[in-house]
């Protein structure tokens, strides 16, 4: 595994990856696995054995617009997406089989549990389309950190915050929408509270509406890093004691936080969009 | 690029990202998916509503089959009660009946018997005064012998004799 140390990268930091790190024995202590260096978007895709695929750069009007391997796997996950379903789009009227089966089930889910039972069957029926393309959006993206060379888009703020930025617009567009933007700003101070009150109650209302698609921001975020961090630190383990005994430990432990982070993929997917339905609940409704 | 910055690179190819794949999935595939989900459902609901009414109505054609098939039994029983008893009924009127008529008959012919028992008693009874009424006349008309008292008995014996067939 080579270096390549690009402009974003700090430069204190040692890209030092494993291969290397046996061979390199004799550098002592400035050895190691560099986990934020694997979590941190890049303009590279690193393939080892066979060395790393350079991204195309790209200004556009005063905007690094440079295409990343975190913007290469999200359009994975798009292009997977698309690949599953249009085709089932394609089929209707039959039976279908295999796997359409299984992604036929989690729609169903998608529709029945978290759009149809946090909003209702028939006001829940516009919204199924939003909600649905964010759970398996976010759940390919979930899922693509955890195959060999792959990352994890969901594992970068830039990602998360702008599916929590649509989530905030659906949720707030659906109050004005169905309550009238006076009814709605009325909301911001709950029916039986004092007057007086007002001037605190309506900060503290204004910051829990951004709080909101914040935590669904962050949670997604710090969920999907975590995981890794965890599986890299099992890992690191092993070169940071220089010990094959600790291999099959850190083999283990790893293994374990893997199969949870398939877990993990799946809850914090079902989350995120259950959140978004029960907000926009709240806000059809803030009464 | 840090753990945890956020490039506005990134933002604006998620942002793009997210809306073609929202537009795409919208109108090619979620909408003909749930059109589809909803048709099918309300398919097999139909079908589930069909199978259940259908067996409904064959449970009361059922029920009404045994219902009729029951009343039919007994009706049959009825009838077949009433034939035995009209039967038995016949069967003792025309026997009653047998046995006052011959009853009467035998009644008929002691009655008669005794009647013309009775006549022949007095048809007797009247020749034999007749008789004596003759004989005592013929006494009277002759003078009398010994012999013709002889004669005269023995002839009245032998007219009553010829009378007697």
């Amino acid at each position: 595994m080579t270096l390549q140390e690009t402009a974003g990268h700090a430069p204190d930091t040692l890209h030092q990856a494993a291969g290397h790190a046996a061979d390199e024995a004799a550098h002592g202590a400035e050895e190691g696995v560099d986990i934020v260096h694997h979590l941190a978007d890049a303009n590279y895709i690193e393939i080892p054995p066979f060395g790393e695929i350079h991204l195309p750069e790209l200004h556009l009007f005063g905007l690094d617009l440079s295409i990343t391997k975190y913007t290469v796997y999200m359009w994975l996950a798009a292009a997977l997406i698309l690949l599953v379903f249009l085709p089932m789009a394609r089929r209707r009227g039959r039976v279908h089989h295999g796997l359409y089966n299984a992604f036929e089930a989690l729609l169903v889910y998608v529709r029945d549990e978290i759009v149809y039972a946090n909003i209702g069957r028939d006001e829940g029926k516009p919204y199924v389309p939003f909600i649905a393309t964010l759970f398996f959006f976010i759940l390919f993206m979930n899922l693509l950190g955890l195959v060999p060379y792959g990352a994890t888009p969901t594992g970068n703020l830039a990602v998360t915050g702008v599916l929590a930025l649509f989530s905030m617009l659906a949720i707030e567009i659906s109050g004005i929408v169905v309550n009238g933007p006076v009814r709605y700003a009325k909301s911001l101070v709950p029916e039986g509270v004092p007057m007086f009150l007002a001037p605190i109650m309506i900060p503290i209302e204004i910051i829990g509406h951004f709080a909101k698609p914040f935590a669904l921001m962050i949670r997604l975020f710090a969920n999907m890093t975590a995981g890794h961090v965890v599986i890299l630190s099992m890992l690191g383990l092993i070169f940071l004691l220089k010990s094959w005994l600790v291999v099959p430990v850190s083999v283990g432990f790893a293994l374990f936080i893997f199969l949870l982070e398939i877990l993990i993929a799946f809850i914090q997917a079902y989350i995120f969009s259950v959140l978004t339905a029960v907000f926009i609940q709240l806000s059809r409704h803030p009464h | 690029m840090d753990l945890l910055s956020a490039d506005p690179g990134l933002i604006v190819w998620t942002i793009v990202t997210f809306l073609l794949l929202l537009g795409i999935l919208w109108k090619f595939a979620w909408n003909p998916i749930l059109a589809a989900l909803d048709a099918r459902e309300q398919a097999i609901q139909k079908t589930i509503d069909d199978a259940e009414r259908l067996q409904a109505e064959a449970e009361a054609v059922l029920q009404e089959h045994q219902k009729r098939l029951a009343e039919a039994r007994a009706e049959g029983n009825r009838i077949l009660d009433e034939a035995r008893q009209a039967g038995e009924h016949m069967k003792h009127d025309i026997l009653d009946k047998a046995r006052a008529e011959s009853e009467k008959v035998l009644e008929r012919a002691h009655r008669q018997l005794e009647l013309e028992t009775e006549q022949a008693v007095q048809t007797i009874r009247a020749q034999a005064a007749d008789l004596a009424l003759r004989a005592a006349e013929k006494v009277i008309e002759r003078s009398l012998t010994g012999a013709d008292h002889r004669r005269f008995a023995d002839e009245a014996v032998a007219e009553l004799a010829e009378e007697r067939p």
